[in-house]
């Protein structure tokens, strides 16, 4: 039925033409999407997506047992939509791609299950693939293949971390490295922290954007977290956005104690511009130290203006390329991981075992997962 | 039809593959078997039919994993289908056991029965899981199904001695089930399930071991729809309770509490 049905345990390699589809269940969004193996990059045929970040909004975070009832009752009408919105039928399709980790163990699962399910229904191989490397591999949809090595900051609600990418097949030993991550909150964790603190609801990241817009940056100087020149040495390209957090509340908290208006505006615009600042100056500093001329920007805080903004400027002056997919490629999306899964087997791997389970704590170097 | 059973409602992990006949299968059969000349020589006035079973169980296995329910139900799928020589192509059904259950591992049974309906545009029936093992384990007397909810706390429905359900299902403390028991009227006999245990100390009943088996019990309590290729209702899981989710109260103060407040504890 596919074109490289094999036994379990032999390399599989789809030819140019061959479509992947690619499940996401990994926390409050399901998304299936499909891509076609080209010469060149993945093609984007079409994708669906659902979100119950809706119902998470009252308790002001991801609840992971609300997330996974969502993603059984989201999974096969979003397949039904991918389907319609990138034009194919069900048998065109080649081989699956599923998110394998990290993230959420019960939504993880319930996308590793269909999946597995799917595969073996269309008699297709199946690859369980890494999230980070989706948020990378998306870009390559939209933008193109990717120099190598490249530099990737991901940046959302569950990750902040810096790549160095030199594959996103997975067939090299230094594929994709980790050379820093927060040692605390996530940068869109933080956003969502400060939005509670000043009542603007969840999550915080688009309506915090908004206000900012209007308010004076440099009204409060709020720390930029391991910055300083003692954190070179242990943390050179990590962040940490729990200090930055508490000093929002503490000047929140002091002018409500003095019966002092808060100027939401500003407070805003001062704590967005150390997430940016912080953000983007360590990601220029770690290109320019490894000499990596191609910064990629994903995650869905790369949604945000004044990151786009900063990087954009700093990246220029620094001469990097600066690529930042879509808002629609840069959240959760399943395209992003049939996109994986394309590199991986244009390439050609072993499909996953049939034990494949979750890994809610895969490690970002294993780029596809036995 | 060929018909796909599937449980993962406990930590027993079971899949099963099941041979329905409909029903004008049966009748030619037997129509069949009464044209044939009368066998043997005692001829005491009745033709020798052979048996055509309305069901038929071809395979069934189970893997005990409480954690393992995605990384074990398609080899397991897969190897009813090898044990019995048919290929997934020739499922004309999916029954799934739709709970309660402990809710990844139930979440695992179903998205994989949906996903397989999806796949091969086949319908995918849910069966309430306690009503399969009660076809799976009847005998003489009521009983109750039990199995584990855990927090030390059991899932339980009550069952008369034809099968009909009376009870359930409902999540409770085992200690709260003689209460149960007697509120409702039900006079159980004898408990089965996996799980059955505490209940079977706090109700001083005896646990027996089903001696059918789940997926043909599956296939049976949904032998209706099948049969007359009902369009199946949503999938809808037995969850019984709510998620866990708070919703956040007023973020802890950073700035230290003034000195004339009495000091927090
Ligand atoms: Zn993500």
């Amino acid at each position: 039925m596919s074109k490289a049905a094999k036994a379990q345990g032999d390399i599989v390699r789809l030819a140019p033409g061959s479509v992947v589809m690619g499940i996401e269940s990994s926390c409050d969004e399901t998304g299936v999407g499909f891509v076609r193996i080209t010469d060149s990059a993945p093609e984007l045929l079409g994708h669906a997506l659902a979100s119950s970040a809706d119902e998470h909004a009252r308790f002001g975070g991801v609840v992971p047992e609300i997330a996974s009832r969502a993603h059984l009752q989201a999974l096969v009408p979003t397949v039904h939509r991918a389907f319609d919105a990138a034009g194919i039928g069900q048998g065109g399709v080649d081989a699956i791609a599923v998110t394998a980790g990290p993230g959420l163990a019960g939504s993880l699962l319930v996308g590793v299950a269909a999946a597995k399910a799917y595969a073996t229904a269309w008699g297709v191989p199946l690859f369980g693939v890494n999230h980070l490397a989706g948020h990378v591999a998306a870009d390559t949809l939209e933008h193109g293949p990717l120099p190598k090595p490249a530099l990737a900051l991901l940046v959302s609600g569950g990750h902040t971390q810096l790549l160095r990418v030199t594959s996103l097949a997975g067939d090299v030993p230094d594929a994709i490295t980790e050379l820093g991550t927060t040692i605390d909150d996530a940068a869109g964790e933080a956003y969502d922290k400060v939005a509670r603190l000043l009542d603007l609801g969840y999550p915080g990241g688009p309506v915090i954007d908004t206000l900012a817009a209007t308010g004076d940056p440099r009204a409060i100087d709020f720390p930029r977290g391991l910055a300083a020149a003692k954190d070179d040495a242990a943390h050179r390209y990590d962040f940490s956005f729990s200090g930055l957090k508490t000093a929002v509340a503490r000047h929140v908290e002091g002018l409500r104690r003095d019966g002092k208006a808060v100027p939401v505006e500003d407070v805003c615009a001062s704590f967005q511009e150390a997430v940016a600042d912080v953000l983007t100056a360590k990601t220029v500093r770690a290109a320019t130290d490894l000499g990596i001329g191609t910064v990629v920007i994903a995650g869905g805080v790369a949604a945000n203006g004044r990151l786009r903004a900063l990087a954009g400027e700093r990246c220029a002056a620094a001469g990097l390329e600066l690529r930042i997919p879509r808002i629609g490629l840069c959240t959760d999306n399943g395209a992003m991981i049939a996109a994986v899964g394309a590199h991986v087997a244009a390439v050609g791997a072993v499909p996953s075992h049939e034990h494949l389970g979750a890994d809610p704590g895969l490690p970002v170097e294993i780029v596809h997962a036995a | 039809m060929l018909v796909l059973a599937i449980d993962t409602s406990t930590p027993v992990i079971t899949a099963g593959l099941v041979r329905l006949n409909q029903p004008h299968e049966v009748v030619a059969a037997m129509e069949a078997a009464a044209a044939l000349p009368l066998s043997g020589s005692a001829n005491d006035g009745r033709a020798f039919r052979p048996a055509i079973d309305v069901r038929q169980l071809l395979a069934e296995s189970t893997v005990t994993d409480a954690f393992g329910h995605a990384e074990q139900l398609m080899p397991l799928v897969r190897g009813v289908l090898d044990q019995s020589a048919h290929t997934i192509g020739e499922i004309s059904a999916v029954v799934v056991g739709i709970g309660p259950g402990p809710f990844t591992g139930l979440r695992v049974g179903m998205v994989t029965a949906a996903a397989l309906g999806d796949a091969r545009d086949i319908p995918v029936h849910g069966v309430p899981s306690h009503d399969a093992m009660a076809r799976a384990a009847m005998g003489t007397g009521d009983f109750l199904v039990v199995t584990d909810a855990r927090r030390r706390e059991v899932y339980v429905s009550a069952y008369r001695e034809n099968g009909a359900r009376v009870y359930g299902p409902a999540v409770i403390a085992p200690a709260a089930l003689p209460e149960l028991v007697a509120e409702h009227g039900l006079s159980p006999e004898w408990l089965t399930g996996a799980g059955a245990g505490p209940a079977s100390e706090a109700l001083g009943l005896p646990v027996r071991e089903p001696g059918g088996s789940v997926s043909e019990s599956l296939v049976a309590c949904a032998v209706g729809p099948l049969l007359t290729a009902a369009v199946p209702g949503p999938l809808t899981p037995l969850y019984l309770r709510r998620p866990d989710a708070a919703e956040p109260t007023a973020p802890k103060p950073v700035l230290p509490v003034e000195p004339h407040a009495p000091a927090a504890r």
